[in-house]
């Protein structure tokens, strides 16, 4: 940016100009150019001149009393006070809605940061090895015995290849994952225990009558359900929509143990 | 309201006697804006902008008045050019007098934009709101209003040079 530019964006003076885009980069010439710091403190010393020249004039005693009867015309400006009683009742009321949205957000806000946590370890972690490899979910529901407060059930799927699966922490809690390929892609099956976690800080949706949490996140997509206690989150970065179905399809499954 | 009307009381009259040139004119002006700022004062949402806002108040109920007696023209014909610099040095060796006879001299919107901006200190922005302007007819009506300033300042200056040679 060069001196006219500069000079025309911060016209009259940097404390008076209009606020563009343009006017950081105006700001940063002005700051390293001595030229037309020198112009804008012209610009100041002109104003600040012309002020003392001009000054204010005297104010007749005429007008300061039309003035002070304009104003004593107006009512009282002060806000009127309504009465104890409904004042209460306003600030009890105010008190309840705040412990209600309180509340509901210290539910609401961790359940939604653990989805985040799985979205995180599943991008980061899909290509990693499994713990246990295996397309059998016999063996694989064994291997997890024990190793959770929770018991794992592993649905098998017709539509995806179950491949293995690990332990995983997630926020401090102990999860069982499973891993399926569908189309080349990965799809992680997160177990939980359902304890403290909402499915309400996801967005519904319903699919063949199973009700299911979705959330998307960076290009990957989610799906969640809960089942006898146990919270079941599917991520994958197939479409939702075969997501969801998928998620239906393991539902239904593990509603049939 | 009522505060902040009495603290820029004198400053309101400065800008209504200098926009319209007779005192009791300008005091007509001051009570009509005071009529309305207190009047409107309980609708008004953005209280940091009161100070704006009551000048603006002024401005309108001037330029209503000065329009009916065609003496607030909003004809712009020239676009200034901004990167000028100002000559301080014509201002600083004028007389008081000079300065108030110059300014007087330029047109109700010249004088106005100098009065809002120079005196008043309000943004450029606030200034073209209050006159109901572009931003940048403001920007180039304030650069014309300096500059013509600045060329009756040299010019009375020339004319006291030539009368002390003279006699």
């Amino acid at each position: 940016m060069n001196c006219p530019e500069t000079r025309f964006i911060l016209y009259p003076s940097p404390e008076k100009c209009a606020l563009t885009l343009e006017t950081s980069k105006a700001l940063e010439h002005l700051h390293e150019c001595v030229k037309c710091q020198e112009h804008f403190t012209t610009q100041v010393e002109w104003s600040r001149t012309l002020k003392e020249k001009m000054g204010n004039d005297e104010i007749s005693e005429q007008l300061q009393t039309r003035i002070m009867k304009e104003i004593g015309r107006r009512p009282s400006s002060k806000p009127v006070r309504r009465p104890r009683r409904v004042r209460r009742w306003m600030l009890l009321t105010a008190a309840f809605v705040f412990c209600l949205a309180g509340a509901w957000l210290s539910y609401w806000w961790p359940s939604r940061q653990l989805f985040r946590t799985v979205f995180e370890d599943h991008a980061r972690y899909q290509q990693a090895q499994s713990q246990v490899n295996s397309s059998s979910a016999e063996e694989l529901e064994s291997w997890f015995r024990d190793k959770t407060d929770f018991g794992v059930r592993v649905p098998t799927l017709d539509s995806a290849q179950l491949v293995g699966g690990r332990l995983c922490f997630l926020k401090g809690r102990k999860a069982a994952l499973v891993f399926y390929r569908k189309e080349g892609r990965t799809v992680s099956l997160f177990q939980l225990n359902g304890r403290g976690i909402s499915l309400a800080a996801l967005k519904q949706a319903e699919l063949d009558g199973n009700a299911l949490g979705r959330m998307s996140f960076k290009g990957y997509s989610l799906a969640a359900f809960e089942q006898r206690g146990v919270v079941y989150v599917v991520v994958s970065d197939l479409r939702e929509s075969e997501l969801l179905n998928l998620a239906s399809s393991m539902q239904m499954k593990s509603r049939g143990y | 309201m009522s505060r902040l009307l009495l603290e820029n009381l004198s400053s309101l009259y400065s800008l209504a006697y200098r926009l319209c040139g007779e005192r009791s004119l300008a005091e007509d002006f001051v009570q009509e804006t005071a009529r309305k700022a207190l009047g409107g004062a309980s609708v008004l949402r953005h209280r940091q902008h009161l100070r704006a806002w009551l000048f603006k108040i002024l401005t309108n109920v001037a330029r209503d008045h000065l329009r009916h007696g065609e003496r607030w023209e909003e004809k712009d014909l020239v676009d200034e050019d901004l990167a000028c610099t100002s000559a301080n040095s014509v201002l600083s060796d004028a007389t008081t007098h000079d300065v108030r006879k110059a300014l007087g001299q330029l047109t109700t919107i010249h004088r106005a934009i100098i009065l809002l901006v120079d005196m008043e200190d309000f943004t450029l922005a606030e200034a073209a709101e209050m006159l109901q302007i572009p931003l940048g007819t403001a920007a180039s009506r304030l650069a014309r209003a300096h500059k013509e300033l600045q060329q009756r300042l040299a010019a009375y200056r020339s004319e006291q040079v030539r009368s002390k040679g003279s006699l």
